[in-house]
């Protein structure tokens, strides 16, 4: 009866700020509020990261070393991941200011072991009261030797981008302040990475792939923020000479503020290396800027287009995929780019529907018509997804559900989270060469149904 | 400088705040008067009368790009920069956060790093966080409280100290006291000895005048009007202090029964906290007589504990979510911020993500199409989000919604939004809503929530007009989110179409409003599951509507099932049908259990269970002619059923360690337990089987389940990757 897409499946600002202080290995991302609102991050986030904190559970012989104390995991601050413990707050504690709990947890989270950064979220409920906590913290955070940020305004509705961008500055801001900035001098040029998150879907494929092309091009990685960065590699980003974004929908602010602190500049990506095209063009900039050889890279690149050549000579003949054959994407902009130039530009495949998300800018959204009409497709812009039928379609894992449930003959490519559950061991990634690989192979299993299905 | 001047509504801090800008830039300071009173007048006089534009409803009418701080900041006498932050009306959303928003919005222009000196002009009377935001160590650096000599400006006074000391306890943060005489019924003896009860000076005192009124009729402040006058003299002499550096004193409130004690013309001294006259000679500011006073000890209050609560899957919000969302033909509408939504949905859809990819089954309750939000934004909380939830129910309304169920979380409940006037208007447009109010945690945890859809839906959905029919039932609290619930459901609907009786209702899974419109259709109803809940339910529908239930709740296992068969074939008549069914049955579960016995008879169990309701386990049990060395029950011998009693025996244990000890002593082939973290690992000789307490209903479900553990009798090889600990923990610790 009512269209359900995008009512309620796209991710809030509190989402944003958790992934971005989460991304700093061992941090402490405490939400103070009820149970509602951490239940969900407890469980959601860190799903690409391996962390020894998610087998602490453990019992047994197989108790980690390290393992946090048993009466404090199975506590309440602790349902899921025990990165992002809550106060679990009770209503009267709406009424009677959630100070003394937020202490309580605090220290006994504290006291058990040692953090390296503390980030205290405000949720709905308690940003509304307004509490000046920041002085607790501030003499928590002295008692513990551990930097802490407060974020007291949750934003509501508003999108993750934000929040992520929101937190990475005040990261960067407390962590890396702009007089520390010192350049080494010699060596390989060394880079930082931006706009990666915990709740990225192929976070460990996407970074390896991505420190493995950057290696190909004699380019070595610094940090690699939100992607579960240890605190010393986020603090010697002013040491990088390059930093280079991804998603700029996620970095506005970000990019920015490190164009105004830091003497390096910013490489920003505004197309995701998606696809051989993509990738060969983002290695060839950022060497170029760099003056280093990227001729290695490039012959990588090569050979995944010949290997790609043959898996689809073989599989689709020489007409190539089937004239008929549709495929439908949601994302940020910059990934839809990515999407757009790899299926059709590269692999030849008509859009049906591409629905960007959050709040894209007017650039971004520009760049990415631009790229439709060359193709004679700018009407799929902000089709409605759910009237896609006999397609493929990229996207999380509630989209595909919903878009499954009611229309027909979708295969679905998970690009987000949230996922189905399945169980990724091998890191996998979308862009570079291995993602262009790995996308393939999707693509062509997905071909291979849909025609079964008919 | 930064100051804040705290007062009563209606005390004339306003007044004393518009003159001491006035003073201040007299004195040749760029001063900036920021109102923090939702009324908004704080500036008028500086302004002479010209009302601005409130921060908030700049805010509400301006999209963000187009924001800047210039609309919002206007200049009065001498150049004191104006700023009223504004606010709800009153009885409407959160006026605190109103503060918050709008001191954000100041930060983003650093609006006040272009001034020398700062006041705000703060409304006392309510202490909550956002009002407190002044206070807070990167605004005010000094605060006056603005009192008369009447108890209640008094008590507002010691309000704002306690509210001061909580936020920046032993800082010397407070100026003094600006006494404001009214007049009659007001004596400064009150308002002196407060100040030295409270170890602070009384700055300056401002004598009831008419010149006041005369300057407030022109809107000026008397400063401006007539610089010679007394009163524009008192502040002149404010200022001077202020701009000769203030000494600052500490907060030290009275607590709640000496000031109550001090209201009566009493007051304490330190020796017993015996109360006495205090001297009226004593001289304010003389901090050594008063800090002296015994510190308030706050009240001790239970904290929630961490250690004892039940996890839940959420709030009371998600759990009345998750309910309602199994009305089919019923618009949810979330009265909520993105966050909350966000976190229920997905728990939602978690279920049919996972059913979809590890089963290949759509579940399309658990793909809630019929929900919207209303994405509450910060302004919905500040002024109230009625207007905004009413725009979206009447939206669901036109796009053909004939019922909503309305679901409240914490945010519509700390603003008070009430969607009652919604509700009777969308009644008038032949819409039906239901308000399920959980406002978010104020109903409680998940259990809670869900409990409050429950109750609200059978007492005001179902109709009491509806005849009933014959042969059919209503199933009631089946379990919504459990993998057994469908397979449930096949089972016993099964029975009962050979029994030729019709599922009336499923209340509340998969059904539809017009089933539960229609529960009274069916002359019986039966509940799948009992607990406090169940049993509360079961009352309603017993109660309000007279409802018959059958005994009990849906069968587990063989016997079980067989009663049950007969009761309905008696209760509807269909006799003969049922013994039909039941002869068929026992001749398949014969069979079935024939199968299983050459693997499990005469095997040695024990069995150790957290809870009583096993008795389909004891049954299975003797059938496979398992050999039960032991029971094991943990809890209270005083919480058996009867039932149970009568029929097995079993010991009662405190701990989890009486199941070691068994072990050890009995050497079992099998361990059946309910709670498989009680027990890490067994022997190799002896093998773990899980025991669900719910085995799934019907004639065959225990020996389906017994079916599952017959793989489990196989010797389990204890793979190699254990001992990879070590490599983990080397590189990924
Ligand atoms: S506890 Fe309140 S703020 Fe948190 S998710 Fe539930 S309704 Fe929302």
């Amino acid at each position: 009866m009512i269209n359900p897409y995008l009512r309620n499946t796209t991710a809030d600002y509190i989402t944003g700020l958790v992934s971005a202080c989460e991304g700093i290995k061992d941090s402490l991302v405490l939400l103070n509020g009820p149970l509602g609102c951490r239940f969900y991050h407890g469980y959601a986030s860190g799903q690409s990261l391996l962390k020894a904190s998610e087998l602490w559970g453990l019992r047994g012989e197989l108790r980690l070393e390290n393992a946090m104390e048993d009466a404090l995991i199975r506590s309440q601050y602790f349902a899921g991941t025990p990165q992002i413990p809550g106060t679990n707050l009770r209503y009267e504690d709406y009424i009677f200011g959630t100070r003394e709990q937020l202490n309580r947890a605090l220290n006994d989270i504290l006291t058990e072991r040692k953090y390296s950064l503390l980030a205290v979220i405000q949720t709905p409920g308690t940003s509304l009261l307004g509490e000046g906590l920041e002085g607790d913290l501030d003499k928590i955070s002295g008692e513990f030797h551990i930097p802490f940020l407060f974020f007291e305004n949750p934003q509501f509705s508003e999108d993750p981008c934000r929040g992520y961008d929101d937190a990475m500055v005040r990261l960067l801001e407390l962590l890396v302040p702009a007089s520390k900035c010192q350049k080494k001098s010699g060596g390989k040029p060394k880079v930082n990475l931006f706009g990666f998150h915990t709740y990225e879907k192929y976070l460990e494929g996407d970074v390896a792939e991505a420190e493995r092309l950057l290696a190909l091009c004699g380019i070595d990685v610094g940090c690699v923020a939100g992607a579960n960065c240890t605190l010393e590699s986020f603090q010697s980003i002013s040491d990088g000479d390059v930093n280079v974004v991804f998603s700029p929908e996620r970095c506005r602010k970000t990019e920015r503020f490190l164009r105004k602190h830091y003497n390096s500049p910013v490489f920003c990506t505004s197309e995701m290396p998606v696809g051989p095209d993509l990738t060969e063009k983002w290695l060839r900039e950022i060497s170029a800027l760099l003056h280093t050889d990227c001729g290695p890279a490039l012959l990588e690149i090569q050979r995944t287009r010949a290997r790609m050549f043959y898996y689809i000579a073989r599989f689709m003949g020489g007409q190539g995929f089937p004239g008929d054959l549709r495929y439908a994407a949601e994302g940020e902009c910059s990934l839809l780019c990515g999407y757009v130039d790899f299926l059709s530009n590269y692999l030849g495949i008509r859009p049906v529907c591409i629905h960007p998300l959050y709040a894209s800018n007017e650039e971004e959204r520009e760049r990415l018509t631009e790229m439709l009409r060359q193709i004679g497709a700018e009407q799929v812009l902000d089709f409605d997804i759910m009237q896609v039928r006999d397609s493929i379609l990229l996207g999380n894992a509630n989209t595909i559900l919903a878009v499954t449930a009611y229309s027909k003959n979708i295969y679905g490519i998970e690009t987000a989270y949230p996922s189905s559950g399945y169980i990724h061991v091998t890191p996998k990634t979308h862009i570079g060469c291995a993602g262009a690989l790995y996308l393939l192979e999707q693509i062509l299993n997905g071909v291979r149904l849909l025609r079964a299905w008919r | 400088m930064q100051i804040a001047v705290y007062g009563k509504g209606g005390i004339g801090k306003s007044t004393v705040s518009a003159n001491l800008s006035a003073a201040l830039a007299k004195n040749g300071k760029k001063v900036l008067q920021i109102g923090c009173d939702p009324k908004h007048d704080s500036t008028r006089l500086i302004r002479h009368g010209q009302k601005i534009r409130t921060v908030l409803d700049y805010l509400l009418h301006t999209p963000v790009d187009e924001q800047t701080v210039q609309d919002i900041l206007m200049e009065g006498y001498l150049g004191v920069g104006c700023v009223e932050a504004g606010g709800p009306r009153p009885g409407m959303g959160c006026a605190g956060r109103g503060i918050l928003t709008s001191f954000e919005f100041l930060n983003r222009f650093d609006l006040i790093s272009h001034y020398d000196t700062v006041i705000y002009d703060v409304l006392g009377d309510v202490v909550c966080g956002g009002f407190a935001v002044p206070v807070r160590s990167q605004y005010a650096d000094a605060i006056f409280l603005v009192t008369s000599g009447e108890a209640m400006s008094l008590y507002a006074a010691n309000n704002i100290l306690q509210g001061i000391r909580n936020l920046s306890p032993g800082q010397k943060r407070i100026a003094g006291i600006i006494y404001n005489s009214r007049g009659k019924g007001d004596t400064p003896e009150c308002v002196e000895n407060f100040a030295a009860a409270a170890g602070l000076p009384v700055c300056v005192r401002i004598p009831r005048s008419t010149t006041f009124a005369r300057a407030e009729m022109e809107a000026m402040t008397v400063v401006e009007q007539d610089e010679n006058s007394i009163e524009s003299r008192i502040f002149m002499e404010l200022a001077r202090q202020i701009t000769n550096k203030l000494p600052l004193y500490p907060a030290l409130p009275l607590d709640e029964e000496q000031i109550e004690q001090f209201l009566r013309g009493e007051a304490w001294t330190k020796a017993a906290g015996v109360p006495v006259q205090l001297e009226k000679t004593s001289k304010a500011g003389e901090k050594a007589e008063v800090t002296a006073f015994p510190s308030p000890i706050p009240q001790k209050r239970a904290l929630s504990d961490p250690f004892s609560r039940i996890p839940l899957y959420g709030c009371a919000y998600r759990g009345a979510v998750d309910l309602a969302v199994h009305v089919k033909d019923t618009a949810v509408l979330g009265h909520a911020p993105k966050s909350c939504t966000w976190y229920a949905v997905n728990g939602i859809s978690g279920y049919s993500r996972r059913g979809l990819y590890e089963r290949g089954i759509l579940y399309p309750a658990f793909i809630p199409q019929n929900f919207e939000n209303t994405d509450i934004t910060m302004q919905d909380a500040i002024f109230g989000g009625v207007k905004h939830a009413r725009r979206k129910a009447l939206e669901l309304a036109k796009r053909g919604a004939k019922s909503i169920i309305a679901v409240t979380a914490c945010i519509p409940g700390m603003s008070g939004d009430d969607l009652t006037p919604v509700k009777e208007e969308l009644e008038s447009l032949g819409c039906e809503m239901y308000i399920v109010r959980t406002d978010g945690v104020e109903a409680g945890d998940y259990n809670e929530g869900m409990a409050l859809c429950y109750r609200t839906l059978a007492k005001e959905a179902v109709r009491r007009e509806i005849m009933p029919e014959k042969d059919s039932i209503n199933l009631v609290y089946e379990h919504t989110i459990s993998s057994k619930t469908d397979e449930n459901y096949i089972a016993v609907k099964k029975i009962l179409d050979e029994l030729g009786i019709r599922i009336n209702c499923r209340f509340l899974c998969a059904s539809s409003m017009k089933d539960i419109h229609g529960f009274l259709r069916a002359p019986y109803s039966v509940m799948v599951r009992e607990d406090q809940l169940g049993l509360e339910l079961k009352q309603i529908f017993e109660t309000e509507y007279g409802c018959r239930f059958l005994p009990g709740v849906l069968p587990r296992g063989f016997r079980e099932t067989v009663r049950w068969t007969e009761l309905l074939g008696k209760l509807y008549k269909k006799e003969e049908e049922a013994a039909s069914l039941v002869q068929q049955a026992k001749m398949d579960y014969e069979a079935r259990i024939r199968k299983l016995k050459p693997v499990f008879a005469g095997k040695r169990v024990l069995i150790f269970l957290t809870d009583t309701n096993y008795g389909w386990l004891f049954e299975l049990a003797q059938d496979l002619e398992l050999h039960v060395e032991r029971t094991i029950l943990l809890g209270m011998k005083g919480d058996s059923n009867p039932a149970w009693n009568r029929r097995f025996s079993a010991d009662w244990a405190s701990d989890r360690r009486n199941l070691e000890e068994a072990l050890e002593i009995l050497k079992p082939n099998i361990v059946l337990l309910n709670e498989p973290s009680s027990l890490e690992s067994v022997s190799d000789c002896c093998r773990l089987i899980p025991v669900m307490r719910d085995p799934g209903c019907g004639f065959f479900s225990g020996a389906e389940r017994a079916g599952e553990w017959v793989r489990l009798m196989d010797r389990k090889i204890e793979g190699r990757w254990k001992s990879d600990k070590s490599l983990f923990e080397k590189y990924y610790s």
